[in-house]
């Protein structure tokens, strides 16, 4: 009989040494989000030492710190900060002033890494090369889940670690890291559920997007009064204020992480046996009735396919410089009597007697370095046209690579102008609305002085992709977080000034507290101008680079 | 207008140590269709790319028209292109993909582009994320055929079409060549190309190792002549074009003669004795082409 003598063949064939295939899974996720997990894990822990650094270096002593308690019950500060447990410990603090770039740094990671790995490896038909393997969809959704949990938990380990170097109470700390991964893990399970939902990455993140923003949002409405404290239960946001690290130290709420993300990944693995695999649960409509705008040209098409991406970052700036005007009243009546933001303000060059004006020049370099992440990530966008291919179609017909270039570049500068352009006008907005004396000339006269430095930026991106196709993003981000972070670190640490003249942001003067100095400004964007024009020769001069 | 449609001269790619395309001498003439046959990395793509400007050769040129290759503004005025592995944008539709090329184009043929469209069974309102592979194909050769081009550079056109599609295919490739168009495609299915192509070159490891008129290839291709002959097997020694004797095993008598070139010379030497029976058999044009790759 034939059939027990092949059943007995595949079993010894299985007995041997056959394939792991969870294990392969496993490390193929681990390769795919690892890099990514990690350079968050060391910016989280980098800004927590900076954090440190600050706390020493600008309250050094008992009378700044009771200052920060003041200003920390303010109730502006308490909506954007979260309520502040214990600010003049240097732990507090740290997770303080730092805690919502930590959630929105590890937000942006979460949600993409996740999108990226169950719904873009999908899309792209990547992901049926796993799915043959001898595991089933719902085991490796759990699998790659729990990974980019593991994800989460490096990133939280890197911060309690970070906390503990710079001397923060080592309980806190434990609780604070084990609150940052919880969140991050709890991301990471939404997301997964929108992932299974959405048929498309798009949808899925701005889906996810969408919830983290209401999540924020919720928790801004929780801390801006008593009664609305409750609030702050609903959101992962505010777990993390209601543990209260460093102050009470409430650990029995970080058990609702867990908790949370146990539930929605649940749904989600629940979810993936229902659906297809290379589908979501909702079917897009594979016809659509053909829209002409933007097809009629280079620009055109350029501005078509980078529009969406541009709305996106121009509501998050215009929220943030809504917020940072409405902060200014605060800022007024308490860094006024607070000493270390005043020596925090010399060794920027600016006095006590400019300091609304003096904190909303601080506030556009920091919008200035998101406008030159944007334009960072941007030329990476192009880098992606010509790895995928899409780009070949258009430069097969009678298009030189500058011109094609040149388009997607004319709309980066118009974007890059319209970016600086919203966030200074929501700052203007916010600090009329908070009746603080901004004017308008001011708020964009601190705008356009990021510019310069932003077109060095730019510039440098193009002449990397130029160069080096393949590191586009890497270096043209890097380089830009490292100047800036240059720029924030140095002064205090009085590192010699040819250290300090690399970064660009140096060169800036404090606008509006000091004139704009033309000549420098006019260098720069020579310096961009020159590092574009020498990008676009080197992107003529090289082959056209696939993935 | 005397130029050839293609013309390279020591043509030559190296990435590194590997040579992906080494000395490749070529000519196509114009309003001809020229298959470019070889196995999986043998450099047809590399070819392509260097004809279109998109990568630069490490030595030597090539002309499209008579104008240098590297003349990208230029020459793809004149150049159509349908890339092997076809990608579009995800959030166009079939109808957005053809409007936008054929603005960046400058000119379209729009009834060529509507009958196209109709030929190949197209639906320009699907969305592309929704278009499977064959699709996607079917619109970058639309993209490619409707500004009517001088010279088509096709890399394996009809991969993910199906066999009605390839019909239609052949069509328009023999239509745009009475034209006076060229095309040059490059492929691995032979049977198209026995049944497209004027002329073909054979590239293997980068190097051209054989071009030549498809009814040459035919000709100078070996056949073997199965002879029964009763009585004396013949001397078959010194016979022009007669490249290997050897008996047929289980038939006396029998004997198989590999021919290359014409039989005449063969034929009046059997004509000399009893041939019981005689079969020649043609090789396939795959078995000409497999023993080149």
């Amino acid at each position: 009989m034939a059939a027990p003598q092949t059943h007995g063949t595949l079993r010894r064939v299985r007995e041997g040494r056959a394939a792991r295939p969870r294990r392969a899974a496993a490390g193929l996720t681990t390769r795919l989000i690892g890099r990514g997990a990690v350079t968050v894990a060391l910016a989280l822990g980098g800004l927590i030492a900076l954090e440190g650094l600050s706390f020493t270096t600008a309250y050094p002593d008992d009378a700044s710190r009771r200052m920060l308690v003041v200003w920390g019950a303010d109730p502006g500060i308490r909506m954007i900060a979260g309520p502040a447990t214990a600010v003049d410990t240097v732990g507090g603090f740290a997770v303080w002033d730092a805690g919502l770039y930590l959630t929105l740094i590890l937000g942006v990671w979460a949600l993409t890494a996740t999108t990226r790995v169950l719904r873009a490896d999908e899309d792209s038909g990547r992901a049926d090369l796993v799915h043959i393997g001898a595991i089933g969809a719902r085991p490796l959704l759990f699998l790659q889940l729990s990974v980019l949990f593991a994800g989460c938990a490096v990133t939280g380990a890197s911060v309690c670690l970070a906390l503990v170097l710079i001397g923060a109470e080592p309980g806190g700390s434990i609780l604070f890291g084990s609150a940052i991964a919880g969140y991050g893990c709890t991301l990471v399970a939404m997301s997964g559920l929108w992932s299974q939902v959405f048929g498309t990455r798009r949808a899925a993140l701005s889906a996810s997007g969408a919830v983290l923003a209401a999540w924020v949002l919720m928790r801004m409405t929780a801390n801006s009064a008593d009664r609305r404290e409750w609030i702050g239960w609903l959101t992962p946001v505010g777990w993390t204020d209601r543990l209260e690290a460093f102050g009470g130290d409430r650990w029995s709420v970080i058990l609702i992480p867990p908790a949370v993300t146990v539930l929605l990944a649940a749904v989600a693995v629940a979810l993936r046996g229902i659906r297809d695999a290379g589908g979501g649960l909702v079917r897009g409509r594979s016809t659509r009735v053909s829209r002409s705008w933007g097809l009629g040209g280079l620009i055109g098409f350029a501005w078509r396919t980078n529009l969406g991406v541009l709305l996106a970052w121009a509501a998050g700036l215009a929220a943030a410089g809504v917020v940072v005007g409405l902060l200014l009243p605060a800022v007024n009546e308490f860094l006024g009597a607070d000493e270390g933001f005043i020596d925090l303000l010399a060794a920027f060059g600016m006095d006590a007697g400019e300091l609304v004006l003096g904190f909303v020049a601080m506030m556009s370099v920091l919008f200035g370095l998101v406008i030159a992440v944007y334009a960072a990530f941007r030329v990476g966008a192009t880098r992606a046209e010509e790895a995928s291919t899409r780009a070949e179609l258009l430069l097969a017909r009678a298009v030189p690579r500058w011109r094609w270039l040149g388009a997607q570049l004319l709309t980066l500068s118009a974007s890059i102008a319209a970016l600086s352009a919203v966030s200074a006008g929501a700052l203007w907005l916010g600090a009329g609305v908070s009746d603080v004396g901004v004017t308008a000339a001011e708020a964009f006269s601190a705008a356009a002085n990021q510019l310069p430095a932003i077109a060095v930026f730019t510039g440098l991106a193009v002449l990397v992709f130029g160069l080096l196709p393949r590191l586009t993003v890497p270096i043209a981000v890097g380089v830009t977080v490292i100047a800036y972070v240059v720029e924030l670190v140095g002064p205090a640490l009085e590192w010699p000034e040819w250290v300090l003249a690399v970064s660009p942001f140096h060169h800036l003067e404090q606008v509006p507290v000091d004139p704009a100095d033309m000549a420098a400004a006019m260098m720069m964007t020579g310096v961009g101008l020159v590092l574009v024009l020498a990008g676009m020769f080197a992107f003529q001069r090289r082959d056209l680079a696939g993935a | 207008m005397g130029f050839a449609a293609i013309a390279t001269s020591d043509l030559t790619k190296h990435y590194g140590k590997l040579a992906a395309l080494e000395a490749l001498d070529l000519e196509v003439q114009r309003g001809t269709i020229f298959g470019f046959l070889g196995p999986n990395g043998s450099g047809k793509t590399t070819t392509i790319r260097l004809l279109l400007g998109f990568a630069r050769p490490t030595r030597g040129h090539a002309e499209i028209l008579g104008l240098s290759a590297a003349d990208v503004a230029h020459t793809h005025r004149h150049l159509g292109y349908v890339p092997g592995e076809v990608a579009l944008w995800s959030q166009l539709t079939g109808d957005e993909v053809l409007r936008l090329l054929g603005n960046i184009t400058g000119w379209v043929d729009a009834e060529f582009r509507s009958e196209l469209i109709e030929r190949f069974h197209i639906d320009p309102s699907v969305r592309v994320r929704s278009m499977s592979k064959g699709n996607r194909q079917k619109i970058a050769l639309v993209a490619a055929l409707m500004s009517r081009p001088e010279v088509l550079l096709l890399d394996e056109p009809t991969a993910g079409l199906d066999p009605l599609m390839e019909a239609q295919f052949q069509i328009v490739a023999r239509d745009a060549a009475a034209r006076g168009q060229t095309v040059f495609l490059s492929s691995h299915i032979l049977d198209e190309v026995q049944d497209l192509c004027d002329r073909v070159g054979i590239l293997r490891a980068g190097r051209l190792v054989e071009v030549a008129d498809l009814a040459d290839l035919r000709r100078i291709s070996t056949t073997i002549v199965d002879a029964v002959i009763d009585g004396e097997p013949p001397m078959l020694e010194g016979i022009p074009g007669v490249t290997g004797v050897e008996p047929i095993v289980g038939v006396p008598g029998g004997i198989r003669i590999t021919l290359s070139g014409p039989p005449d010379a063969l034929i009046r030497r059997l004509a000399a004795h009893r041939v019981v029976r005689l079969r020649t058999v043609e090789p396939s044009l795959e078995e000409i082409f497999l023993t080149y790759y």
